[in-house]
């Protein structure tokens, strides 16, 4: 098989058995790669009623047909399982360079199945597979675990994507960290490893990527090369500033949550920026595998809150920053490091840190349970209570439930910024009404990244759209959320769409793969895939009532700015979604919708 | 008077954060910050045209009055009053 290696690693850890199978060239052209490989995976192999943390569920680590190739940006990798702090099918995307190793060990996706009885890690070299003692490993950071397996393996150039003390601890929202510094983030993807008793994959390869149409794809590389320098975002804005540079425009725009979204408009934004970030802690930037782009950053801090590593990134920087309403970039960026290596969503951790401070403030939360008076602006705070949270320890234990979880034990479950019971990113969906409809209808709950409606709405790429209007966001959320699919199943990196189409993504596929796609046969692909991961989540009890965001934001108007006097629209964006979709007015795709996508 | 602020590679041409200046409208706004900028604010904020008159802002430059994005405003027209604040912002991404 060209583009994709056309095999899977069967791993079972119940028994042992480690064996491979072949991909057929139907469901290899269908579902592409990646997520769409993934979830069909779980789709069909896992009950969606299934415990997502009992030895039935499964585990899988996928790439696709443009990674490991000289694509730009290719090689990013999706792990796809069913999650344990939603309930919802869970896929999160990694960067770095795990995902191009993998390639390069001949396989396309690792399925783990069962439980091991006692500390393991995945070795596979080459097409082998070895399933390894990691009882020496239990309890270290995912930094000493790296470290300590690429020493025992003896090849610096191993790749290893592990769980920290978090995912062992089955913190709900624990990730997976490869490379030390890049996050499989959200939906506890860790903490279903923790429960397999999985302490790590090691991959290391060196079989060489077939190309179907090798002229073809060369011409179509250099082309989007070449739109990606171009692209005044991809070629300037990105490799300049980071991710980061957003603080600044979200927060003028008024969709900067602040204090648990209590507001838009956060006073110490600039002080968290990216321009801040660039005059004080930045050290280099640093580009995942392939990628011309170049928007990782290496940061170090000196003093209280010492530290090195990789970030923090804009959704990190809110999460800890506004959210918490903490203006210190050094702290925030100490609880990244920390999040990196204990292995934490920063994500969630930040966002229910900052709910737990709201419910404090209102005095729902005694302060003898958290063992400290709790508010916001707290820079130590967020230090030690994400330290207490991936052991578990005192108030730690409540945390690492979630948000969710924690405001309704506090009887005031409202309180929690979460769609589905995940967490919400960073931008406040009263002033953003189609990035509210992906929020709401997003397939593994409050989630930014798998139709970032901030691009047309805030970024004015590919179009300007209003952000306060609602009318025609229905369609447009619809063709991202499905573009999106397509982007993470090719497992392309999400920011080359600034600069990259739908027809770019066609012309690298089809010379990679051979299959000769057209525009519209890859977002069929990718509407093919979103509509899957719906049926999995009808089937594991979700509907049109979930598709919902929190009371606040359907309720309390914005206090200020440009948003000032706005709530997110829910009536006049889900009927017409819903609708856009081929869905019937419960959210359930019709028999023809289904029909049309072969599922 | 109009507060204005820069950010990110504009500041690099400000050298300073934010600036105040008399203007009724967007345009007689920039046209004052490329008096007092100069050339390189000029070119990172305006694409030429073929006629020279008529100014276009460059691709991604983002120009928010009061927080709205000028473009659903009246763009380059958009009133400006006392006390507003105009942001000015480079092609920025992220996510
Ligand atoms: S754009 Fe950034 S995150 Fe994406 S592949 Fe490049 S360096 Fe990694």
């Amino acid at each position: 098989m060209a583009g994709l290696m056309g095999k899977i690693l069967r791993v079972n850890l119940s028994s042992g058995n480690v064996r491979e199978e072949m991909i057929s060239k139907d469901i290899a052209r269908a579902y592409i790669g990646g997520r769409g490989l993934a979830s069909k995976i779980l789709y069909d192999e896992v009950d969606p009623k299934t415990d997502a943390l009992s030895p039935k569920n499964k585990l899988i680590f996928a790439v696709g047909p443009l990674a490991g190739t000289s694509a730009p940006a290719p090689s990013r990798y999706e792990v796809v399982t069913k999650s344990p702090l939603t309930g919802t099918i869970a896929g999160a995307n990694c960067g770095g360079f795990f995902g191009a190793e993998l390639k390069k060990t001949g396989f396309d996706a690792i399925v783990i199945e069962g439980k091991a009885d006692k500390p393991v890690y995945l070795w596979v070299n080459d097409g082998k597979a070895e399933i390894k003692d990691a009882g020496y490993l239990w309890g270290k950071n995912t930094h000493e675990t790296t470290d300590m397996i690429v020493k025992e393996l003896g090849d610096e150039k191993v790749s290893v994507a592990c769980i920290g003390p978090a995912g062992e601890n089955l913190v709900r929202f624990a990730c997976v960290i490869s490379d030390k510094h890049r996050a499989s983030g959200r939906g506890g993807v860790g903490t279903v490893m923790g429960s397999k008793s999985l302490k790590a994959i090691a991959v290391r390869g060196t079989k060489k990527v077939e190309i179907a149409k090798p002229d073809a794809f060369e011409k179509a590389v250099k082309d989007c090369i070449k739109k990606l320098k171009d692209n005044p975002i991809t070629g300037q804005g990105l490799p300049t500033y980071g991710s980061a540079i957003l603080v600044n425009i979200i927060n003028q725009s008024g969709i900067f949550p602040t204090r648990n979204f209590q507001t838009g408009v956060f006073e110490g934004a600039e002080k968290i920026s990216g321009e801040t970030m660039k005059d004080t802690i930045l050290v280099k930037n640093k580009a995942c595998h392939g990628c011309p782009i170049v928007c990782g950053r290496v940061t170090e801090v000196k003093g209280k809150y010492a530290g090195k590593g990789e970030g923090p990134e804009y959704e990190t920087i809110w999460a800890f920053g506004a959210q918490c309403g903490v203006d210190n970039l050094e702290a925030i960026a100490k609880a990244n490091y920390l999040c990196n290596e204990l292995g934490i969503d920063t994500i969630t951790m930040g966002n229910t840190i900052g709910c737990a401070m709201e419910l404090s403030e209102k005095e729902y939360l005694p302060e003898k349970d958290v063992g400290m008076r709790l508010t916001f602006g707290d820079a130590d705070a967020i230090v030690e209570l994400t330290k207490k949270t991936a052991y578990r320890d005192g108030f730690g234990d409540v945390l690492a439930e979630g948000s969710y979880n924690l405001a309704e034990k506090y009887g005031h479950p409202e309180l929690s910024m979460s769609v589905k019971k995940q967490e919400l990113p960073a931008y406040d969906p009263r002033g953003v009404q189609g990035h509210g409809l992906e929020y709401a209808t997003s397939n593994r709950g409050g989630c930014h990244v798998r139709g970032y409606m901030i691009a047309p709405e805030i970024l004015g790429v590919p179009e300007k759209l209003d952000p306060l209007v609602t009318e025609g966001k229905a369609g447009w959320t619809k063709t991202f959320q499905d573009l999106t699919s397509v982007v993470d199943s090719c497992n392309i990196c999400l920011f080359t769409t600034f600069a990259l189409g739908a027809d770019d993504l066609a012309a690298l596929l089809s010379a990679a793969t051979g299959f000769d796609y057209t525009t519209e046969e890859v977002m069929k692909a990718g509407e093919r895939i979103w509509n899957m991961e719906r049926l999995y989540n009808i089937r594991a009890g979700f509907g049109r009532n979930d598709d919902t965001l929190p009371e606040r934001l359907l309720k309390e108007k914005m206090p200020e700015g440009a948003a000032k006097g706005h709530v997110w629209e829910r009536d006049a964006l889900l009927g017409e979604y819903y609708k856009v979709r081929g869905w019937d007015k419960n959210g359930v795709p019709t028999k023809d919708k289904l029909r049309e996508l072969g599922l | 008077m109009v507060k204005v602020k820069f950010f990110a590679t504009f500041r690099e041409v400000t050298q300073e954060k934010e600036t105040e200046v008399e203007a009724y409208s967007v345009e007689e706004l920039l046209h004052k910050l490329v008096d007092k900028y100069g050339k390189k604010f000029e070119k990172l904020v305006f694409e030429k045209d073929e006629i020279p008159t008529e100014l276009k802002l460059r691709d991604y430059v983002k120009i928010l009055a009061n927080g709205r994005n000028i473009e659903h405003l009246d763009k380059l027209k958009t009133r400006l009053k006392n006390d507003d604040i105009v942001a000015i912002f480079p092609p920025v991404g992220g996510g």
